[in-house]
């Protein structure tokens, strides 16, 4: 089986395993709303100021939920045999590691697709279609910026004590740049502000530069583990 | 033993003492100013902090030297228990 | 682990040679003692719109270039190590996160002084090199919680000289963020001059002696440390074979 299609094969069985068990969209989904509550009592949703407050409580949330996602990418059902299984099979460990960044960014964007809505009606905003088309833009690079580097640290720390907290203080501060770069268009955007599209700019940069950098580190972390890919 | 860095740094430092024979006051109010003896005061407490500090790393690192004497001592034993053959006690 | 694994200036028996370090050490005190001196009769007493508190910025801006240098040298030795598989990188890169953060630490005391001095609050979420450094802070003290948490001494040194890299590359990128998407910032420059300029390009010669002289300080204790725990672990297994 050629490289394409073992990930393609990767995938298909990610999104199976999930629409099986719901290990991954349904523990999101509900940090999400829950956060979404949390902000909604920590700051007055009916009197947000302008700049990036709204922005930022909608991307805060998103990453929250995000990380639990990205969590869950090696840890599986927790007894560890998730990561052994895949190894074992004849895959390359770059081609692996794409399958799982796919994986997951499916299933943080589908988060994504029921979160964002909820955002619109909790807090009592509204965008045009132009506005709409910058959100989703914006939602799927840094979305898919969050997931890759979330993989390979994931890859990292499902394995050690205390994992599930190390990935956090490891992949929040990595994702400050993306995140700044969310919050001010999606800010502008809500505001009714000019986008600006040096936020997709520095998001395609850093979503290659991560992505590139994950091609090329993700076999260093799994290098002990299963039969040489 | 020394190093090309170290030779590096030994001349930079030599300059450096020289500093003061070679600094110009560049526009600094007469020394009677308040403010400027506040100057002197700062120069003075930074200088004695990174005296302080470097003792500090002096000190301890030539503790370090004599710890790694006696561990080179302690990893020959080793070497000479695990090479004794089984059952002879080693000397 | 033998003595030949260790640190290049070390001697047959695995002791750290005296020579090198003394002079390192000396010579940066003596820079900085230099810098102290420039600072206090070279410069400019005062500079327009902010004051005499801007002599800060003679510590504040070089700690900041020089955690950043060193940074730039602890990604360097990850790359090496994952290349090499040779553990002498990974300690170099560990001493270099230490002398680093606490550079880096030195940066953000110095910047919240300034930003106290100069506008009255302790920190000052408008100047984008106090943010980024902060967030190079964050990054780099997960490395250190890494490497204390994976308890795996084959997979430790890969994971670290990973998040090294990717701690390092994310720079850049959060520079340019905070350029862009950052809270207005201030103005950088507090004037030029001939004396402003030379004084902290010395003060960056002067500060990367110091640091660097921190991280070899740390590479020998931490080698000295490792080669105490590697006899230990001999001590067991001897004790085991012949109970």
């Amino acid at each position: 089986m050629t490289q394409p299609r073992l990930f393609g094969a990767l995938v298909r069985w990610d999104v199976i395993r999930e629409l099986r068990r719901w290990n991954s969209l349904v523990p999101m989904a509900l940090i999400a709303f829950v956060t979404l509550f949390v902000f909604a009592f920590a700051v007055d949703p009916t009197r947000i100021e302008l700049q990036r407050s709204r922005g930022g409580i909608l991307w805060a949330t998103l990453l929250l939920a995000a990380s639990v996602g990205v969590d869950r990418a090696f840890r599986g059902d927790g007894d560890g045999r998730l990561l052994e299984a895949l190894l074992v099979a004849p895959v390359n460990r770059a081609t692996l590691y794409h399958a799982r960044v796919c994986s997951t960014f499916l299933f943080v964007l589908a988060m994504a697709a029921a979160v964002v809505p909820a955002f619109f009606v909790l807090y009592d905003q509204s965008v045009g279609v132009e506005g709409a088309l910058w959100i989703g833009a914006c939602a799927a690079l840094a979305l898919f910026g969050f997931v890759a580097v979330g993989v390979l640290l994931s890859a990292m720390t499902w394995s050690v004590r205390g994992g599930d907290v190390l990935l956090r203080v490891l992949l929040f501060p990595i994702l400050l740049p993306a995140f700044a770069a969310a919050v001010d268009l999606t800010s502008r955007v809500l505001d009714g502000r000019e986008a600006d599209s040096r936020a997709l700019l520095l998001l395609l940069a850093f979503d290659l530069t991560f992505l590139g950098a994950g091609h090329l580190l993700f076999e260093h972390v799994v290098k002990d583990l299963g039969p040489q890919g | 033993m020394t190093s090309p860095f170290a030779s590096f740094v030994a001349v930079t430092a030599l300059a450096a003492a020289a500093a003061p024979a070679w600094a110009q006051d560049g526009g600094a109010p007469p020394r009677a100013d308040p403010i400027g003896d506040y100057r002197w005061a700062v120069y003075t407490a930074c200088t004695v902090a990174f005296a302080a500090i470097t003792a500090f790393l002096l000190v301890t690192h030539a503790r370090s030297r004599r710890a790694a004497d006696e561990l080179a001592s302690l990893e020959r034993r080793l070497d000479a228990l695990e090479n004794a053959p089984p059952g002879r006690p080693a000397a | 682990m033998t003595a030949t694994d260790t640190a290049p200036s070390t001697t047959e028996s695995g002791r750290p040679a005296a020579g090198p370090f003394v002079v390192h050490a000396l010579g940066a005190l003596a820079l900085l003692v230099a810098l102290n001196w420039l600072v206090t009769t070279y410069v400019p007493f005062a500079v327009e719109g902010i004051g005499s508190s801007y002599l800060i910025m003679y510590y504040h801006v070089p700690s900041a270039i020089v955690t950043t240098l060193l940074y730039g040298f602890v990604c360097l030795a990850s790359i090496l190590y994952l290349v090499t598989r040779n553990r002498l990188w990974d300690r170099l890169a560990r001493a270099y996160v230490a002398a680093g953060l606490l550079a880096n630490a030195v940066t953000l005391l110095t910047g919240s002084v300034w930003a106290k001095a100069a506008w009255n609050h302790w920190w000052d979420w408008r100047d984008p090199r106090l943010t980024s450094v902060a967030i190079m802070f964050l990054m780099y003290l997960g490395y250190v919680a890494l490497n204390a948490s994976v308890d795996d001494e084959e997979k430790r040194p890969r994971y670290a000289a990973v998040f090294g890299i990717l701690a390092a590359i994310n720079i850049p990128i959060v520079k340019k963020a905070i350029e862009w998407f950052g809270m207005a910032s201030h103005p950088q420059k507090v004037g030029t001059g001939p004396e402003i300029t030379a004084t902290w390009t010395f003060g960056i010669v002067a500060f990367l002696a110091f640091y660097t002289a921190i991280a070899q300080w740390k590479l020998h204790r931490d080698g000295i440390r490792e080669r105490v725990e590697a006899a230990l672990a001999r001590v067991r297994k001897i004790e085991e074979a012949s109970a």
